[in-house]
Parts: C-alpha cells; sequence; structure tokens
C-alpha cells in the first residue's frame, strides 16, 4: 500500500535538474523502514517515464544523488542533514514516521482511520525545488512550515 | 367534345407536370433532409461522444489523485464537475478492484446498487438512447481504475428534433416557392405547347390546314412545332394538289358529261336524220325499183353492182347474172372501140354522158338504148360509181333509121345514095387528113343499061341494078362504101389506101364482077361498066372535087373503050407538077420568112368605127404575084408548114400591134387565124403567151380565131386549150360558123367572146332565105349567148343594111377594105379615121372607099 503511496505521490512531482535524468529513477531507502520489504513492489514502475531503480544507501551524502529518499524512522537525529542534503540535491523526500513532514520530510505518509494519506511539506519541496501538483497539495495535509 | 378531352388532357397533364416535379422535390427534399438529418445526428453524437471523451478524459485526469491515493471525496469533488452536463444521467469512479470510489447521480439515488458498469468493458458503448464510457484512468502507465459515464442521447434527439422541425418548415417553404415557381415556368413553357394543342384541336375541328402555330421556342417542342408547321404545310399543299386534280377531275368530267351529251344529243341527230335518209333510201330505191327506165349502177371500174327490174326486163339478163360482169355484156359490136373509149373518157372527166347506143340482149337481139350514164360522188366529191339510165328506145330509132336509110339510101338497091355517099368522103377525108392516108373515090357507070331497062322493064333493071350492087358490096372491104349515085351510076369509096396499086386491083375486081352474067328473069344479062378514079390527096382534097375528078376519069374511061378504068391523075392534068411546085416555093418561103400578113379592118356597125384588123396570110410568087390564099394554104395544112408559119404570123401580128403604136395609131385589137394544127400544138399556149410577152402588149388585143371545124375535130382537148388561151387574157373567136358542125350546147361551154359567120352566108344573104335563115339565126344565137358575132365577106350596102338591121354587131368585107399591106393600111386608116380617137369615123366616108 505504501509502496504504491509512495509510487504516486512520486507521479505527482516535479524534477528541476536535467541532470538526474536517465533511463532510471533513482529510488533511495535511508535508514531501516517499511519500505525495505517491499522493494519489489517499486522496482521498474515508472515514474514520470523512468524505471524505478531502488538502491539502499546508508550515509547521508549518498543522498544527494537519489531522486527520491525513503527516509526511515530510525534516522530521526540525522533528519536536518538529510533533508539539507535533499534540498540542495533537488531530491523528493518521503517518510511514513509521525512528525517528520514538520521538521523538514516533503511527504510524510500517515495512517488516519483505515486509510492513508499523506502530508506535505511544501517548504522543503520549494526549496528542493521540486515542484508539488496542485492535487498532492490538495490531497495532502499541509504543514505550518518554518524554518527549522 | 375533343376540346373536353383535350382540356382533361391538358389539365391532367399540366398536373402530372407540376405532381411529378413536386414529388421530384420533395424526394429531393427529403432525400436531402434525411442525409442532413443523418449527418447531424451522426455529427451530433460525434460532437457528443467527442465531448464526453473529452470531458471524461479531464475528470479522468483531475480525479488520477483522488484514485490513486483513494480519497473518495476529492473523487466526488471531481464527478462533480459533470454536474454542468445535463446529459449526463451518471457518472462513476471505480477503483480497480470494482469498488466505487465515487459515484454522481444528478437525478437522484441509484436504484441499481451494483451499477451499469459492471461487465462493462472499457470504451464507449453505445445504445440508442444513451452512451456508457468506460475510462481507464491512468498515471504512468499504470491504471488507477476507471470512471464511468452515462450520457442521455436526449439532448441530441431533441435537438435533432428541432432541426427537423426547421428542416420540415424549409421544405414546406421550399415547396411553395417550387409550386410557384413551376407554375410561373410551367405557364411559359406551356404557352408554345397549348397553342400546338389548340391548332391541333382548331386543324381536327375545322380541317383547316393553312393554320401554324406561332410560337417559337428552340427546345424539341420548338422542333415538334416546326414539324407540326412542315406537316400542316405539306398537307395544305397536298391538299392543294388533291383539290387542284379534284377540280381537274371534276372539269374532266363535266367536260367528258358534256362531250357524252353532247355525242348523245348528235346521235339522236344523225338517227333522226338517218331515219329520214333511210325512208328517203328506200323511196329511192324503190322508185329505182320501179323505175320503168333500166338503171344499172357500176363501180368506177365498170363492174356491174345493181340492176333494177326495167334493166333485167329490157336486157333479158337477170339481176344475179348482170351483178359481177361488165357493161360489156351488153356489147352489140355495132360500135367501134373509139366510141367506148370517148364514153370512158368522157366519164372519167366527170361528164355527164348521154348518147344512144347499141346493145345486144342475152337472146341475141339488138335494141337501141338511150343512156345517160352520170358518176356518183360521195361526200368528198370523189366518183364512187357510175348510173347509168336508160330505156329502149329501138322502136323510135328503128323509125328513125328507116327515115334516114331513105333519106340516105337508094331505095332500089339499100346502097348509101349521093347524101350519104358525100357523107362518107367526107368522113374518109378526115380520116385521110389525120392520119395522112390516101382514100379513093370510085365513080362507076354501067355500059349498056338504058339498052336493058327499056327494052325489059325497069322491073328488070332494078333487079340487075340490085344484082351489080350485092356483087360490088361483096366485092369491097366492109368500110367501104358503096353507093348508088342514081340510074346506072355507082360510087365506091375505098377507105384508107396504103397504095395507089391497090386501088386499080380492086378496080379490076370490080370490072371482073360486073361484067359477070347475071340471071334476071329467066334472062342472062350481061352488063359492064367504066370506072374513073380519083385518090385523095394527089386528085383533089375536097368532097366535091374528088367526085368530079372521079366523074371526068369514068368519062375517061368511057370514052377510051368501056369496061375500063382511069385515074384522074393518069388523065394528063398538069395540076399534079403544079401543086408540086407550089410546096416547093411554100417551104423556101418558109425557110426564108418571106410570108406576109396583110390586115383587113373590122368595123363597128352601130358606130362605123375601125375596132380591129384581121391579119391574113399572103405570099408573093416573083412571076405570078400574090397567090390565092385558097390554093395555098390547103398545102400549108397538108404538109404541115402551117405550123411554122402560123407560129411567124402569130409573132408578127403582136409585132405589128407594137410597131403601129409606135407609129401614133391606137391599140386596135389583131385577129389571128390558129389552123387546127397549130391548135395541136402542146405548146401552143406558151408560144402565144411569148408572142405577147414579146412585142410587150396588153393580151387582149390579141385575138385568135379558130374554125367550127378545128374546135369540133378536138372535142375533149379544145376546152381545155381554149380556157388555157383564155386564162392568158386573149379573145377567142369562132372562125367560118354556121357550115353546121356544132351544136349549141358546145359553145355555152367554150371560153369564147365572138362568132364569124361564114361568107358562104353573106355573100347570099340578099338571094338565098336559107343563108338568110341561118344568118339572122346565128346573129340572134350570139346576142343570146351574149357573144359578139362579127359578118365577114360583106361587099355591098344591101348586105351591110341587113346585117345592120339584124343587129350585127361587127363587119368586114371588100365593102370597106381587102387586106391591106401595114403601111396601106396605116394610110387607109388616116384617111377614114382622121380623128383616129374612137368613134369619128362617119360610116359615110368609110363606105365610099371599098
Amino acid at each position: 500500500m505504501k509502496a504504491g503511496f509512495v509510487l504516486n505521490i512520486a507521479r505527482f512531482a516535479r524534477w528541476p535538474l536535467a541532470g538526474l535524468e536517465g533511463r532510471e529513477i533513482p529510488l533511495c531507502l535511508l535508514g531501516e523502514g517499511s519500505l525495505d520489504t517491499v522493494t519489489e513492489l517499486l522496482e521498474g514502475h515508472l515514474v514520470r517515464g523512468r524505471t524505478v531503480a531502488v538502491h539502499r544507501i546508508e550515509s547521508v551524502e549518498q543522498v544527494t544523488s537519489c531522486a527520491i529518499v525513503f527516509i526511515g524512522a530510525a534516522m530521526d537525529e540525522q533528519l536536518p542533514q538529510i533533508c539539507a542534503a535533499a534540498e540542495s540535491g533537488s531530491t523528493l523526500t518521503m517518510s511514513d514516521s509521525d512528525g517528520f513532514a514538520d521538521r523538514c520530510v516533503m511527504i510524510n505518509i500517515v495512517r488516519e482511520g483505515l486509510r492513508l494519506t499523506f502530508e506535505v511539506n511544501q517548504r522543503s519541496a520549494l526549496r528542493a525545488r521540486i515542484q508539488l501538483s496542485s492535487e498532492l497539495l490538495k490531497l495532502g495535509r499541509l504543514t505550518d512550515w518554518h524554518d527549522g | 367534345m375533343a376540346s373536353g378531352g383535350m382540356l382533361r388532357a391538358r389539365k391532367s397533364l399540366r398536373y402530372k407536370l407540376t405532381f411529378a416535379s413536386l414529388i421530384a422535390t420533395v424526394a429531393a427534399l427529403l432525400t436531402s433532409g434525411a442525409l442532413f438529418m443523418f449527418f447531424l445526428y451522426s455529427w451530433g453524437l460525434d460532437d457528443m461522444v467527442s465531448d464526453l471523451q473529452i470531458k471524461a478524459d479531464v475528470v479522468a485526469a483531475n480525479s488520477r489523485a483522488a484514485l490513486a491515493f483513494g480519497d473518495t471525496s476529492y473523487a466526488a469533488e471531481t464527478l462533480q464537475a459533470f454536474s454542468l452536463e445535463p446529459d449526463i444521467s451518471e457518472a462513476a469512479l471505480i477503483l480497480l478492484d470494482g469498488t466505487v470510489l465515487a459515484r454522481y447521480q444528478p437525478t437522484g439515488g441509484s436504484t441499481d446498487p451494483v451499477g451499469a458498469f459492471t461487465g462493462l468493458r472499457p470504451g464507449l458503448t453505445m445504445s440508442a438512447d444513451h452512451v456508457l464510457l468506460l475510462e481507464p484512468v491512468e498515471l504512468d502507465g499504470e491504471v488507477l481504475g476507471n470512471l464511468f459515464v452515462h450520457q442521455d442521447l436526449d439532448s441530441l434527439y431533441s435537438r435533432l428534433l428541432s432541426y427537423l422541425a426547421v428542416m420540415m418548415m424549409a421544405v414546406l417553404a421550399a415547396l411553395t416557392v417550387a409550386w410557384q415557381l413551376y407554375r410561373r415556368l410551367q405557364a411559359r413553357i406551356e404557352k408554345p405547347f397549348l397553342e400546338l394543342v389548340a391548332t391541333v384541336s382548331e386543324v381536327s375541328k375545322d380541317r383547316n390546314y393553312a393554320l401554324r402555330v406561332q410560337s417559337r421556342t428552340d427546345d424539341e417542342l420548338g422542333t415538334l412545332i416546326d414539324g407540326f408547321n412542315e406537316m400542316l404545310r405539306q398537307i395544305e399543299s397536298r391538299d392543294q394538289r388533291l383539290r387542284n386534280h379534284q377540280e381537274f377531275l371534276e372539269r374532266q368530267v363535266e367536260r367528258r358529261t358534256k362531250e357524252l351529251s353532247d355525242a348523245n344529243e348528235q346521235l339522236t341527230g344523225e338517227i333522226d336524220v338517218r331515219r329520214r335518209a333511210e325512208a328517203e333510201m328506200r323511196k329511192l330505191s324503190s322508185a329505182v325499183v320501179q323505175a320503168a327506165d333500166a338503171v344499172m349502177i357500176t363501180d368506177t371500174e365498170g363492174r356491174i353492182e345493181y340492176v333494177n327490174p326495167a334493166f333485167e326486163r329490157m336486157t333479158g339478163y337477170p339481176a344475179v347474172e348482170a351483178i359481177g360482169q361488165t357493161p360489156r355484156l351488153l356489147k352489140s359490136g355495132k360500135h367501134k372501140d373509139e366510141f367506148f373509149s370517148q364514153l370512158w373518157r368522157s366519164m372519167e372527166a366527170g361528164q355527164i354522158f348521154h348518147d344512144v347506143i347499141v346493145n345486144r340482149r342475152k337472146d341475141g337481139t339488138e335494141y337501141y338504148e338511150e343512156v345517160t350514164i352520170a358518176p356518183v360522188r360521195d361526200a368528198d366529191g370523189e366518183v364512187t360509181h357510175f348510173i347509168s339510165t336508160g330505156r329502149d328506145i329501138t322502136d323510135r330509132m328503128r323509125t328513125q333509121e328507116q327515115l334516114r336509110h331513105l333519106a340516105h339510101h337508094d331505095a332500089v338497091t339499100g346502097l348509101p345514095n349521093r347524101v350519104l355517099l358525100m357523107d362518107r368522103i367526107e368522113q374518109s377525108l378526115h380520116r385521110a387528113r389525120r392520119h395522112d392516108l390516101a382514100f379513093a373515090v370510085l365513080f362507076i357507070d354501067l355500059d349498056g343499061f338504058k339498052t336493058i331497062n327499056d327494052s325489059l322493064g325497069h322491073h328488070a333493071g332494078d333487079q340487075l341494078l340490085r344484082g351489080v350492087a350485092q356483087r360490088l358490096s361483096a366485092a369491097v372491104r366492109n368500110e367501104d362504101t358503096v353507093a348508088r349515085l342514081g340510074g346506072d351510076e355507082f360510087a365506091v369509096v375505098l377507105d384508107s389506101l396504103r397504095s395507089s396499086a391497090s386501088v386499080t386491083a380492086v378496080a379490076d375486081k370490080l370490072l371482073d364482077e360486073i361484067s359477070q352474067p347475071m340471071l334476071v328473069e329467066g334472062k342472062s344479062l350481061k352488063v359492064t361498066g367504066s370506072i374513073g378514079i380519083a385518090v385523095y390527096p394527089n386528085d383533089g382534097e375536097a368532097v366535091h372535087e374528088l367526085l368530079r375528078r372521079a366523074d371526068s376519069a369514068m368519062y375517061l374511061a368511057k370514052r377510051s373503050g368501056k369496061n375500063n378504068f382511069r385515074t384522074y391523075s393518069s388523065g394528063g392534068d398538069s395540076e399534079i407538077s403544079g401543086r408540086l411546085e407550089l410546096e416547093q416555093f411554100l417551104r423556101r418561103a418558109v425557110d426564108e420568112e418571106t410570108f406576109l400578113l396583110y390586115y383587113q379592118p373590122q368595123i363597128r356597125v352601130d358606130t362605123g368605127a375601125v375596132v380591129g384588123v384581121e391579119a391574113l396570110l399572103r405570099i408573093k410568087h416573083p412571076t405570078l404575084g400574090l397567090l390565092d390564099p385558097a390554093r395555098f394554104l390547103p398545102i400549108l395544112e397538108e404538109t404541115g408548114l402551117i405550123m411554122p408559119v402560123g407560129s411567124w404570123a402569130l409573132r408578127e401580128a403582136c409585132r405589128q400591134v407594137r410597131r403601129w403604136c409606135d407609129q401614133g395609131l391606137p391599140p386596135l385589137r389583131m385577129a389571128v387565124n390558129l389552123s387546127g394544127l397549130q391548135f395541136e400544138q402542146a405548146d401552143l399556149v406558151s408560144r402565144v403567151r411569148r408572142s405577147i410577152d414579146e412585142a410587150g402588149i396588153e393580151p387582149s388585143i390579141l385575138h385568135l380565131e379558130i374554125t367550127e371545124r378545128v374546135i369540133v375535130d378536138t372535142l375533149g382537148s379544145a376546152v381545155r386549150v381554149l380556157e388555157d388561151l383564155a386564162a392568158l387574157g386573149v379573145g377567142i373567136a369562132v372562125d367560118d360558123f354556121g357550115v353546121g358542125y356544132s351544136s349549141l350546147n358546145y359553145l355555152k361551154r367554150l371560153p369564147i367572146q365572138k362568132l364569124k359567120i361564114d361568107k358562104s352566108f353573106i355573100r347570099d344573104v340578099i338571094n338565098d332565105a336559107d343563108d338568110r335563115a341561118i344568118t339572122e339565126a346565128i346573129i340572134a344565137l350570139s346576142h343570146s349567148l351574149r357573144l359578139t358575132v362579127v359578118a365577114e365577106g360583106v361587099e355591098t350596102e344591101q348586105q351591110l343594111a341587113f346585117l345592120e338591121n339584124l343587129k350585127c354587131d361587127e363587119v368586114q368585107g371588100h365593102l370597106f377594105s381587102p387586106a391591106l399591106a401595114p403601111m396601106a393600111f396605116m394610110a387607109w386608116y388616116a384617111d377614114n379615121c382622121p380623128l383616129q380617137h374612137g368613134h369619128a369615123a362617119s360610116q359615110d366616108a368609110m363606105r365610099k372607099e371599098p
């Protein structure tokens, strides 16, 4: 479920750089997370015409080379660095940990009852010069953003 | 009725046309309308479908997020976009698992909880009243779910309905306009057509082929009209020809009818005429049948075609025997062939022949028939038949014959007497002259007859005479004549002699016959005879002369010893040599033209004026002086010299007229004698004309004198020659008239102006009652025939007074003047007619100059 969410959200995003463009769109998994078991669900799907390639990264430095980075709950401490790296490298940041969106993660998937929804930190996305579609903005719960 | 039919037809045609046009229009409009509607529908449907597709695409795109994130409200929100579309009756977003994320049902709650979309395939599904669309919503190639849209077609249909309504209105309007246009246009197209129809109906009603359709159109109707007009024209012209022909036929019939009725009338007339003609014919034919006279009708060849009962009685030949024969059947042999050829000539000339013919009956007996034969002519004047009517005049003829026989025959012997002998000699003379023959007159005297008569009595004498007569008759040929002159004198005329030797032979034979002994009253008697012979022409040329010379020769014979004969020429008369000499002299004179013409004046008795002269032939002998015309004229005639001499005289006389005229004499009538030989010349008429022309004188100046004798001798041709001469304009006088040859009838037929009384009558007119009577008769006859009569040989005052008393027109003779030479005549004329012109010369003066 989350995997589909991830893909769909990614599909509503637009990256600024052309340099990152290639046949593949790298989706990096940083930290232990709920996606680890469903990487195969992600692998091979298309996002914006490119094939999703799931990469496991360990360091924050590697974030810039990813188009999307899913941040596990365990990376709580290193979150600001990760966000900063993501913002500089125009990497869409996603997570499914409460409060992460308020901190700096651009998209944070949350459970609301029986259904999944997501939070959108548009400020982070703007910093990363990633354009999120209005639909995302409309469907997602926008966080109050501030410097953070 | 025809026009009513036409009218109906016209209406029907008109409405048919309109109807057809409108049907076509309506069909066209409906077809186009249907097409239009179909296209409207399909276009509308397409529009609607594409519109739906577009809307669905938009909604689908907008609903991607809702589907991607399963946001129901957002899904519903996106579906709300259809609320602006009234035709969308249902819409739904369906997840892949079939759950309905959101549903849009503007008309209220769905009765179908499952949804119309279950089992629906992606794409469009069309049905009559709606369109269903199931569109997958995809995001980056992944199907998130489906959008279902149900769209009703109601609005499309209502729109179409309104289009249809408008279109129907348009169709109606178009039809109305078309109707009006058709009416107008049709009227234009129809007009010539109607006229054509009207003309056709008028033509069929009135048979007036002069009508024409006036309208002109350039379409097929125009061709039709032209064709129709042409047809009318042809019909009209043919009609005209037919009418002409009919009129021609009618005229023809009329003419024929008239001809027929004319012919009929004519026929009726002809029948009438024929009926009358038949009655006439019956009358005539019964008249012919019952006529007392014998009637015989022959064709022009002389074949007998009809004889009547009187003919049968008269001839003894029944009609069946006579028909097909010729009149020769009746021939007696008593007529010479000449007689019949003359008969035929006169009939061929178309003249009526009237004479007495001796015919022979079937039983052989002869009878006299007084016959009139006339040509029968047809309407063209062509002679087709001859009709002969005759009666038996045998009794009468016999009486006459007896009388004549008595008059001409000797009662004792039955031989011709002196009178008849003279006639016979005359005839022989004619024949001999004409045929240049000789004949002899034998004078016979019996020697010693007087003695017998005195001794035995005159009865025995008569018997002897009869015997001699028989012997003489038996001794000569039939054509010879034996006559008794009286007493013991006989005469024999031996006709047509060829040699003088035969004459002496006959004379010997006669003497022998006479001297044969004869039994008279039981006694044998013997007499002899003396014969004197005169031969024409050697011994004389006149009857009396020959007789006289034969007589004198007989005396010579008697004197020289009886039972002997003598010829006159052998009697030593010198006349013969003198005659030969004279003949030679005359021949020379002809060659040398030494003949002379003397002119004796002819004087009118009542005025004494000289009216003409008669030219008289003269010849001067070197020793004898002027010769007696009575001497040389017969020689000229006999020798034929008269022809050249006569021609010369004619020319000379004409020339003399011219000379006298030139010398100042008035034109005097010139009388010239024509001899018989001249008269028979074929070119006489042209000779006369030439003489006139040469002298340049008026033809009427010339008078030709022809003796009565010549005219009678040449009978047939005389008429023609005289007519030809008269046609030249010359006058014709009959000379020596009264000698007794002519019949009065004959004179009437001749173109003559004048008769000249023979001088022998004038000579004794004072003393001889016969001559006086004859002269009186001739003058009376001339006057009755309106002929001028001239007396010749007037020598005494008494004669002149007598003639004057009888109103004789003209005279000539020595009382006035002998024949004079031209110059002498000039002198005489000057003396006796001092005034020259016309009547001035007094009778007294003339009488004093004989």
